[in-house]
C-alpha cells in the first residue's frame, strides 16, 4: 500500500500558526484539512464595558500588520452608532493611511514570502545573498510605505492619531510635499519589481477552481468604503453583513469558516480586483495588463499579482490624494464634533486581506455592550479548504516534497493572517 | 546618510515571561544618567522593521533573552559575528525571532551600524503571562552596569 501522509505543522511565511494535513492511501485521498491552531483571542469579549474612545486602539491590536485597517473599520463601526460625521481631511487623510498599509502589507507579502517561493529559496535571508538589488527594492518599498505609515497615524504599526471623528495631530504641508516627492520616485523601483516577478511567475502553479469572490464596491475602487459586493449576488447593503458571511465552526480549527451563495468564497486583493478592476488607476490597470490579469480570475495565485496591481493603484491614488489635500489647505482643528450616545454601528474596509467588519453596540455612556468582529481571513479558511481538496489531486504524480511546496504556497497566496482569525468555538464544542 | 547615534534597543515580549528581560533593563537603565547621544528604545519582538530602525544608528547594543546553556540571569556579551562563529558548538540560539537574521540581513545590504553588540540573558522560564523569575530580577543591576560600560568604551 502506497501512503502519503503531509502534514505541514506549522506553515511558514505566513502570520500565526496553520497546519496542513494530507493523507493519502494508493493515490485514494483520505483526508485533506486546513487546520488552525491559534488560540482563541477572545477581542470581542474584552471589548465589552469599554470606553468608545479606546475601542479602536485595542482592536488595532488585533493584527501587527493590518492594525491601521483595523483601526478605520473600527472608527467607522463606533462612528455610525454615535452619527458623527467627518470631514473631508479626514476622510482623505484616512484613505491615505489605509493605502499606506496596503502597500506595506502587500509588499511585505510578495517581497518577503512569496519571492523566495519563486526563487526556490527558504526565505528572504537567503534570498539576499543571490538577489540582492532585488531584496534592497523590496526593502525600500518597505521602508517607504513605514515611514508614510508613521506620517499619517504617528506610528508604523498600532496607529496612535486616529481617533472618533478625526485626528490628534495631521502631518504638515512641507511633509505632504516630500511624500508626495518619495511616492514618485519609487515608481521605477516598483517596475523594476514587476519586471522581475514578471520574469519568475512560471514558478506560481497553474490552478483555477471557480468560487463566489467579495470585496467592498463603489463608484471608486473601493477600500476606505462602498457596499457589499458579489461576483454571485450583486450588490448588499453593509447591514447585510451576517447574511453574507454566514460564520461557522469546524472541530479542526480554531478560527470560524465562511460561507455565502456557494459553498465557500475569496476574500482579499483578488476579490477586489475581481469586482472593481475597472475603477483601478492608470497604472494599477497597465500592471494587470502587463502580467494578463483579466475579472474574473478564479486562480488563487494570482492574488499575489492583484497585491502588485494595488501596490500601484495605491501609491498614485495617494499622489493625488495628498495632490488634493495641498490643494485645499491642511485645517488642524477639523475633527467633527459630537456627543456621546446610545447605538449600534457596523464598519466596514478593505483591508490588505480583503473585507472587515467592525460591529459595536454602545450604551448611553458611550460603553461598548457588544462586539462582532469578521476578520477577512476567516472568510477565505473556506475557500483555502476547498481549494486544497481541488489542488491536491491535481499534484499526485509529483514528489512529496513537491506537494507539501506547492500546498504551501496554495496557503501562502492567501496571504492569510491567522492570529487575526481566531475566535472563541463554545458552542460546537458541546456535540 | 551620516550616522553618529547610539541606540540601546531591548527585544522580547514582556508578557512571556524571562523573554520580557530586555524591556526591565531598558526600564532600569532610563532612570540612569546616560549620554545625550544615546536612545533608549524598546525593539519589541523584533521582525523585520528592526532593519529600518538599527539603519539609523552607528552604533547598537541589542538585550535580548537568549538561551545558550546557561545559568538562569547568566550574561554573555558578544558580537554578532562571534554568535554566528559558535552557534554550532556552543547552542546559541536566540529564540522567537531571529535577531541574528536581521542583523546579517542589514550587514548584507550595507545598512547595518558600524558597531553591534548582543547582550544575551540566559532565561528560565519563558511562558505566557509569567513573571520575570527572581535570578533575572536580581540581575538586572549588573545587566545595567555592564551596558553602561558598554557604552563608555563605544
Amino acid at each position: 500500500m502506497n501512503k502519503i501522509n503531509i502534514t505541514v505543522e506549522h506553515l511558514t511565511r505566513v502570520e500565526g500558526h496553520g497546519n496542513i494535513v494530507v493523507n493519502l492511501t494508493d493515490g485514494r485521498i483520505e483526508r485533506i484539512q486546513w487546520q488552525v491552531s491559534e488560540a482563541p483571542r477572545m477581542f470581542e469579549s474584552f471589548l465589552r464595558g469599554k470606553p468608545y474612545y479606546e475601542i479602536s486602539h485595542i482592536t488595532s491590536r488585533i493584527c501587527g500588520i493590518c492594525s491601521i485597517g483595523h483601526a478605520l473599520c473600527s472608527l467607522k463601526a463606533t462612528e455610525a452608532a454615535m452619527g458623527i460625521e467627518i470631514s473631508e481631511q479626514t476622510l482623505l487623510l484616512r484613505k491615505l493611511a489605509l493605502h499606506a498599509e496596503n502597500i506595506q502589507s502587500h509588499i511585505l507579502h510578495i517581497g518577503y514570502l512569496v519571492a523566495p517561493d519563486l526563487f526556490r529559496v527558504g526565505s528572504v535571508f537567503h534570498l539576499v545573498k543571490t538577489h540582492k538589488e532585488t531584496v534592497l527594492k523590496i526593502i525600500k518599498l518597505h521602508r517607504l510605505a513605514n515611514e508614510m505609515s508613521d506620517l499619517i497615524c504617528g506610528r508604523t504599526t498600532h496607529p496612535i492619531t486616529l481617533i472618533p471623528g478625526g485626528f490628534t495631530d495631521i502631518p504638515s504641508k512641507k511633509q505632504l510635499e516630500d511624500l508626495r516627492k518619495k511616492l514618485t520616485e519609487i515608481i521605477p523601483v516598483c517596475d523594476d519589481l514587476s519586471q522581475v516577478f514578471l520574469e519568475n511567475i512560471h514558478m506560481l502553479p497553474e490552478f483555477s477552481r471557480e468560487t463566489e469572490y467579495i470585496a467592498l464596491t463603489g463608484d471608486e475602487y473601493a477600500l476606505y468604503d462602498g457596499v457589499i459586493g458579489s461576483t454571485d449576488t450583486g450588490k448588499h447593503p453593509i447591514e447585510s453583513y451576517e447574511a453574507i458571511t454566514n460564520e461557522f465552526v469546524v472541530p479542526h480549527s480554531t478560527a470560524k469558516f465562511a460561507r455565502h451563495a456557494r459553498e465557500s468564497y475569496m476574500v482579499g486583493a483578488l476579490a477586489r480586483f475581481n469586482l472593481n478592476s475597472d475603477r483601478l488607476s492608470p497604472m494599477g490597470k497597465i500592471c494587470a495588463k502587463r502580467f494578463g490579469l483579466k475579472p474574473v480570475n478564479y486562480n488563487p495565485f494570482m492574488n499575489n499579482v492583484a497585491q502588485l496591481v494595488e501596490i500601484y493603484h495605491c501609491i498614485e491614488d495617494s499622489i493625488d490624494i495628498v495632490d488634493k489635500l495641498l490643494e485645499k489647505g491642511l485645517k488642524k482643528n477639523d475633527n467633527a464634533k459630537y456627543t456621546v450616545k446610545a447605538g449600534r454601528g457596523i464598519g466596514a474596509a478593505e483591508v490588505p486581506r480583503g473585507i472587515l467588519f467592525h460591529d459595536y453596540t454602545y450604551n448611553e455612556s458611550g460603553l461598548c455592550t457588544k462586539a462582532n468582529l469578521v476578520i477577512p481571513t476567516n472568510q477565505n479558511h473556506n475557500n483555502i479548504t476547498k481549494d486544497l481538496e481541488a489542488f491536491v489531486p491535481m499534484l499526485l504524480g509529483k514528489q512529496e516534497k513537491e506537494i507539501e511546496l506547492n500546498l504551501e504556497m496554495l496557503v501562502r497566496a492567501y496571504d492569510p493572517c491567522i492570529s487575526c482569525s481566531t475566535h472563541y468555538l463554545k458552542v460546537e464544542f458541546k456535540r | 546618510m551620516k550616522k553618529k547615534r547610539i541606540a540601546v534597543i531591548a527585544i522580547g515580549n514582556e508578557l512571556m515571561g524571562d523573554d520580557g528581560i530586555a524591556c526591565a533593563v531598558l526600564n532600569a537603565l532610563s532612570k540612569e544618567k546616560t549620554s545625550q547621544n544615546v536612545d533608549l528604545v524598546d525593539g519589541g519582538t523584533g521582525g523585520i522593521s528592526l532593519i529600518h530602525m538599527i539603519r539609523k544608528y552607528k552604533k547598537v547594543i541589542f538585550i535580548d533573552s537568549g538561551d545558550f546553556g546557561g545559568n538562569p540571569g547568566e550574561i554573555k556579551i558578544f558580537t554578532p559575528k562571534e554568535a554566528v562563529s559558535t552557534k554550532e558548538t556552543m547552542r546559541y540560539s536566540l529564540h522567537e525571532g531571529d535577531l541574528l537574521d536581521l542583523i546579517h540581513l542589514s550587514e548584507e545590504i550595507g545598512e547595518a551600524p558600524e558597531s553591534m553588540k548582543i547582550v544575551a540573558i540566559q532565561p528560565k522560564k519563558i511562558e505566557f503571562n509569567a513573571p520575570l523569575s527572581p535570578e533575572l530580577i536580581n540581575t538586572i543591576p549588573e545587566i545595567v552596569r555592564d551596558i553602561k560600560s558598554l557604552l563608555e568604551g563605544f
